[in-house]
């Protein structure tokens, strides 16, 4: 039973991550109508952040987390201005390719920078709570408590604000929303910028439980993408639900499987989904009303 | 997206893979110059296929201790060695066409295998075929000088050997009357877990708890949760630092109360600095010694260059080029395999991690092990 609740703990806060670092790529598939390979980069710059405000600078933890949610938003700003835009209206393998291209100038970027090995970060989050038989970490608290708020405060924007209204018209026509005065560039720009922020928030986020190097990215984006694809490419809530399902499911498997099946459980639920339901589990969020639930 | 929509994004895919399959073999070697600076100076290009991607960490290391090596190796009037580097990525395919790249691309003669056994394996088979002289530095798994490559050196210590002298300094340090294993998912890993298992039961130890984990595994409470169910009195870590690392931190924060023992792949400062102090007071065992004169030398000398500790990783390095360089030396030169295969086997010396000498089948005979114990920032010997 204590092993059952502890892999539920543990699930719950994996999901969390996942869910952080999905949900922007199901935000920038939405609007942008763009699959972005370099999507893992930002989490692993977010983690870099974190090591470098906490480390070099000496700073408190939960100020690095705030810093690596404004340095994805920058450096997602930038890319967005560099490699997507100028590809607009190109074939949809242009943007892919040049996402692509930038993970790997984001990857060797880092890595160049700080080496190849990983770096510890340094958390004031250290206390262990004891229930039972299982032990929950300050930090997992924390890591849940950054998920729920930004997810609330990202879906109560969508739904909520002007910004959303926005966001959703572009997301579901771009054309008709130029027509009506909106700035397009501008809300394709944004989508991307805040996508690419709360995954770097997911990595200063949990970087002080695994440590990150620059390879942290690579492993995050395969599993961002089942989430993405089992929830239906562009819908957040099911971003959501299917992120935080698969952590749990993970967890589980990890605890009553044998070794490998924490991997290979989610490549056999994107199989099976993708068999049963190849439009993902909650496709009317993701066709009729796109991007935004 | 239509049918045709994903044609083109599945051929946009395949396009990328390639080229970031020709960009990792390509783009990341780099070369040296031969130019001798004196009229007596024997230069050599040497090839080195080097582990690098997700669990990479070792890489720093190595190139650290390569490049201490070859300063020390020029300061001593010894020869010009250039390293043509080309990344595995951690990808077995990866490594083998780095091997082949570097034998016939570069035309190499001389190449240091990947630290990956798994990898090393792979690739031992392009240079045994192409009559190569190849070096492993510190690959564990038992089979690679085993199979009988022609012109393989393994200038670390085996897996079957290193089990071999630990296993007793575990036993009469720390006394454990049970034992748990958690070892890497890989050949280097299930071939200690189970030469460990073996070694235990002989010494009517038993291993009431083992498991594997992947190479990417960032969570281990599961494990570790089953572990403290069966309360070992050690607790053995067979992997990288990173892997030691996590372990340690997760086994403070459940409570386990088992003595932690680190296998050498993870005997690095990075053990330390990762573990955020979990492993103060657990043991380790390192290919580098703490008491022996040379081991010392080398440490120091580490230090004083790159301010801090070397790891095993590091040493080993080392000692694989200065090795190296020795039958370089007396070969003349790197270009004639033959001639080098002979001056390797004859090759003797002190290094840090004990006086390498080879046996018939290319393995170094006297490479070291200590039981070590964590002490702050550093390793001191579990005596200590």
């Amino acid at each position: 039973m204590s092993l059952f609740a502890q892999e539920l703990v543990n699930g719950i806060v994996q999901g969390a991550v996942y869910v952080l670092v999905a949900i922007g790529l199901s935000l920038v598939f939405g609007v942008l109508k763009i699959v972005n390979f370099a999507h893992g980069e930002f989490y692993v710059v977010g983690g870099f952040v974190a090591y470098f405000v906490t480390h070099t600078l000496a700073w408190p933890y939960w100020l690095s987390v705030v810093l690596a949610l404004v340095a994805g938003i920058v450096v997602g700003g930038i890319a967005e201005r560099l490699a997507i835009r100028p590809l607009r209206g190109a074939p949809e393998e242009s943007v892919f390719l040049s996402t692509f291209g930038l993970s790997l100038v984001l990857l060797y970027g880092v890595k160049l920078l700080i080496g190849g090995r990983p770096r510890p970060v340094s958390s004031s989050f250290g206390h262990t709570f004891r229930l039972g038989g299982i032990a929950i970490t300050s930090q997992q608290v924390f890591v849940l408590a950054v998920t729920v708020v930004l997810v609330a405060a990202l879906f109560v924007t969508l739904q909520r604000s002007y910004l959303g209204v926005v966001l959703r018209a572009v997301a579901q026509d771009r054309s008709t929303g130029a027509l009506m005065g909106i700035r397009v560039e501008l809300v394709y720009w944004g989508a991307f910028a805040v996508a690419a922020g709360l995954a770097a928030t997911a990595g200063a986020a949990v970087a002080p439980m695994y440590s990150i190097n620059p390879y942290s990215g690579q492993d995050i984006l395969i599993t961002a993408f089942i989430v993405v694809i089992v929830a239906g490419l562009g819908s957040l809530q099911g971003a959501v639900a299917v992120g935080l399902g698969l952590g749990i499911l993970e967890a589980m498997a990890a605890g009553y499987l044998p070794t490998g099946a924490r991997q290979w459980v989610s490549y056999v639920l994107v199989v099976i989904v993708l068999l049963l339901r190849p439009q993902g589990i909650f496709p009317e969020r993701a066709t009729s009303r796109a991007v935004v639930a | 997206m239509s049918s045709h929509s994903v044609m083109r994004v599945g051929a946009a895919l395949s396009s990328a893979v390639l080229m970031a399959a020709g960009l990792a073999a390509c783009g990341s070697s780099s070369s040296g110059s031969d130019s001798a600076s004196g009229a007596k100076t024997t230069s050599a290009k040497v090839g080195l296929v080097i582990l690098s991607g997700p669990v990479g960490a070792n890489e720093d290391h190595m190139k650290q201790g390569f490049a201490l090596a070859q300063s020390d190796i020029t300061a001593a009037g010894g020869p010009k060695i250039s390293l043509v580097t080309c990344e595995d990525q951690v990808n077995v395919d990866q490594s083998t066409a780095c091997t082949r790249k570097l034998i016939s691309q570069d035309g190499l003669k001389t190449v240091i295998l990947d630290t990956a056994s798994p990898d090393a394996l792979a690739d031992s088979a392009v240079t045994g075929r192409s009559g190569v002289v190849a070096l492993l530095p510190s690959q564990r798994d038992t089979i690679l000088t085993a199979q009988g490559t022609k012109d393989l050196f393994r200038t670390g210590i085996s897996g079957e050997v290193e089990v071999q002298k630990v296993t007793p300094q575990i036993l009469q340090t720390l006394k454990p009357k049970s034992i748990g294993i958690l070892a890497e998912n890989n050949s280097f890993g299930q071939d200690e877990l189970k030469r460990f298992t073996a070694a235990f039961k002989a010494a009517n130890v038993p291993v009431t708890y083992s498991a594997s984990f992947d190479a990417t595994q960032t969570d281990f409470s599961p494990e570790l949760t089953k572990v403290k169910g069966s309360n070992p009195d050690v607790l053995l870590m067979i992997g990288e630092a990173n892997h030691g690392a996590l372990i340690s931190q997760q086994a403070k924060t459940i409570g386990l109360t088992s003595k932690l023992v680190a296998s050498s792949g993870m005997t690095s400062p990075d053990l330390i600095t990762l573990s955020k102090g979990a492993m103060e007071g657990q043991y380790a065992w390192s290919t580098l010694p703490t008491t022996t004169p040379t081991a010392k030398k080398f440490a120091a000398e580490f230090q004083a260059k790159y301010g801090s500790a070397p790891s095993s990783i590091s040493a080993e390095a080392y000692t694989a080029l200065r090795t190296l360089a020795q039958a370089i030396q007396t070969a003349g030169g790197a270009d004639d395999p033959s001639k080098l295969a002979s001056a390797m086997s004859a090759v003797s010396w002190d290094s840090p991690i004990g006086t390498v000498k080879f046996d018939k089948t290319g393995q170094n005979i006297n490479a070291a092990t200590e039981l070590q114990k964590v002490s702050g920032k550093n390793f001191v010997a579990a005596g200590d």
